[in-house]
């Protein structure tokens, strides 16, 4: 038997325990408030008949005796006492025939003995069933001119009738009954639990497959579900992340074998414009590696959710102006034209994380432009919202380009391969959604690109 | 024009050496502060690139040395890419900064920029009609719309406004804006000046470059 189920069993015996002892505290009240007098009411009845027929006929004690003798196969126990001491019993004998002072009363001026109510306390039911004298009821009797006292109860026998015993069984089927429940119900319980123990110990080994077999709507089946879901989830992250990390070492090794085939090269013979031509490739390699472990970097952190999001407020306006201007001279290079209509927008974000942002659209916008071509950058402050545009006048994407702009390792040109490695945009989004703003882009093959950010007011 | 590079780290010390060379600046090499310090009571510099992190005076606290007591502008040099290295840099008074990895032509732009700043500082706001420029940020505002326009361009704007109402010889203008090594410069200012009408008109400017036949052009508001 395992922990749990021990402890079911203890808590279920307690509880029976429990309610036994309050119900034996609440039966006792009853008696004591309500069923002690009527008993004791009903005993005086039939005491004062049995006595009534022996004064009125005037029977003589050996009449009176006969006739006490004959009643008491109705299951009475009598007692036929006289001044003296002198005690006839009829029935079952009594275990104590002693006679207290308050009994003698009845040779005295008492004409009533109530044995029944005297009971001292509300929890001493049981008394009710002492086969004693003194739990009678009595009267005052006289016969031949002497004085007697008669004394009667009901057999216990009589008290503890069918009904009773079939209450009694009853109470022991239920105790039984529970217990056995309770020993089926915690085993099923701990099934579940065992299962999910199991389930549990798999995730932490890297498998997500493990079959669970509990079903149900219960609390345990609810679990269950979520920890299906949950698998599911961790299965697809798992995927993801190997998907991820393929990638990752594949843009690394390409860049990094170009750069080792090409000083190879630049170790033989050849020509200085070769010579250049080499090197210029390895440049473009290296910043290719360079932008990658930089995007990288942002990346990770923020899929492991450690990032230490900092909210505080920002300029939007002031910002976009402080990308643009740290982009100045790519924008110059290719005598780009910049519209800004910047309002002063603040929001509560992330500075750093918000600049990556900014950084990847625009250099992207940049990047992606013709030569003294536009980008129109627009920041508004509306009721509930705030919205930022980004717009270029570049080479623009086609429908599939722009469905998958924003997923990890998408590049729209692989065959040009600039030094785009299809992880800025996937970025923005992430950042974007971690300030619950959204993002979306429309383009236009060859004629150019917007993006439009909208960051709901809270 | 002499430029002091002040890093610990020897590559990049050779690297950024070697880059402004190659343009024509002449340059002194310091590993740390202390050192170029020591170095700029025998030669001053007309601008400085430090690296933020060194031992002993840090890069933050050169910068300040360097804008407050020599007026030296500086370009801070960081590692880490991080926003609180560039506000505390500004706080020292930098005039610019790069995050490393950087290209040539990244830090060549930038030295050129603060270079022309500082020699032609003496008036970086000009306004004519609705046409507003800030020189020190190549911004230029029209109809209250804030615009950025090729260096070239703006360049040539601004040279025609501070004369505006008057004849601007064309071999003065092009001599000022691109010195004497150009190719075609007849051609290249007749381009840059047709972008710079159609630039005007498309932003509803209200003022206008008028071409003076024989001569060169004049800066007009229009009525």
């Amino acid at each position: 038997m395992n922990k749990l189920q021990h402890r079911f069993i203890v808590f279920t015996s307690i509880i029976i325990l429990v309610s036994l002892a309050v119900g034996y505290v609440v039966s006792n009240l009853l008696y004591f408030v309500f069923v002690k007098d009527q008993v004791d009411q009903r005993h005086l009845r039939v005491v004062e008949q049995f006595a009534g027929h022996i004064e009125d006929n005037e029977l003589s004690v050996e009449k009176a005796a006969q006739f006490l003798q004959s009643m008491s196969a109705m299951d009475y126990q009598i007692a036929f006492v006289h001044e003296d001491g002198t005690l006839f019993d009829f029935g079952l004998p009594f275990n104590d025939d002693t006679l207290t002072p308050d009994m003698r009363l009845l040779f005295d001026d008492a004409t009533i003995y109530h044995g029944m109510t005297h009971l001292q306390s509300p929890f001493s039911v049981i008394e009710h069933f002492s086969n004693k004298l003194e739990n009678t009821v009595g009267l005052r009797i006289e016969v031949e001119g002497e004085k007697w006292a008669l004394f009667l109860r009901s057999t216990n026998e009589s008290m503890f009738s069918e009904i009773h015993l079939a209450f009694f069984g009853f109470i022991a089927a239920v105790v039984v009954i529970s217990m056995i429940g309770i020993l089926f119900f915690s085993r099923k319980l701990i099934h579940s639990l065992t299962e999910l123990t199991s389930a549990t110990r798999e995730i932490a080994r890297n498998n997500f497959d493990y079959p669970l077999t509990i079903v149900g709507k219960d609390e345990i089946g609810q679990l269950a579900d979520s920890f299906r879901m949950m698998q599911k989830k961790l299965a697809n992250t798992d995927e993801t992340r190997r998907k991820f990390i393929n990638n990752v070492s594949h843009d690394f090794q390409s860049p990094l074998l170009n750069i080792l085939g090409y000083t190879e090269l630049l170790d033989s013979e050849i020509s200085s414009t070769e010579g250049k031509q080499y090197n210029h490739i390895i440049q473009t390699e290296a910043k290719r590696l360079s932008n990658l472990t930089k995007q990288l970097l942002v990346l990770t952190s923020l899929d492991q959710g450690t990032y230490p999001l900092q909210k505080q407020p920002i300029r939007l306006d002031e910002q976009l102006r402080s990308v643009v201007r740290s982009m100045m001279w790519r924008i110059q290079e290719k005598e780009l034209e910049i519209f800004m209509n910047l309002q002063p927008v603040e929001i509560a974000g992330d500075k750093s994380l918000l600049l990556n942002a900014w950084e990847n659209l625009l250099s992207n916008a940049v990047k992606y432009n013709k030569k003294y071509g536009l980008i129109e950058i627009t920041c508004t402050q509306y009721a509930h919202a705030a919205k930022v545009i980004i717009r270029d006048t570049g080479i623009g994407m086609n429908e599939e380009q722009r469905k998958l702009a924003f997923d990890r390792f998408y590049r729209a040109d692989h065959a040009r391969k600039r030094d785009g490695m299809g992880l800025g945009l996937s970025i923005v989004r992430e950042v974007l959604a971690y300030h619950e703003a959204t993002i979306t882009v429309e383009s236009d093959l060859g004629a150019g690109t917007t993006f439009t950010v909208v960051f709901p007011k809270e | 024009m002499h430029i002091l590079i002040v890093d610990d780290d020897e590559v990049i010390l050779q690297l950024v050496s070697i880059q402004l060379t190659q343009a024509g600046y002449s340059v002194t090499q310091a590993s740390n502060a202390e050192a170029a310090l020591a170095l700029l009571q025998k030669q001053t510099a007309h601008l400085a690139v430090v690296d933020v992190m060194m031992p002993g005076i840090d890069g933050y606290q050169l910068a300040h040395i360097l804008t407050a007591n020599y007026d030296i502008p500086v370009i801070l040099l960081t590692a880490k890419g991080q926003l609180q290295d560039k506000e505390k840099g500004f706080q020292q008074g930098i005039d610019d900064y790069i995050v490393k990895p950087f290209e040539a032509k990244e830090l060549l732009f930038r030295v050129q920029a603060i270079l022309r700043r500082h020699q032609k500082s003496t008036q970086t706001q000009l306004k004519l009609g609705n046409v507003q420029i800030d020189t020190m940020n190549w911004e230029i505002a029209i109809d209250q719309q804030q615009y950025i326009w090729p260096m070239r361009e703006l360049e040539i704007l601004a040279f025609l406004m501070q004369r505006a109402g008057h004849n601007v010889n064309r071999w003065k203008l092009i001599e000022d804006i691109w010195g004497e090594s150009l190719d075609q410069p007849e051609y290249t200012l007749n381009t840059h000046i047709n972008r710079i009408r159609e630039r005007l008109k498309r932003t509803k400017a209200t003022i206008e470059i008028v071409t003076i036949r024989g001569v060169g052009y004049r800066l007009e508001v229009l009525k």
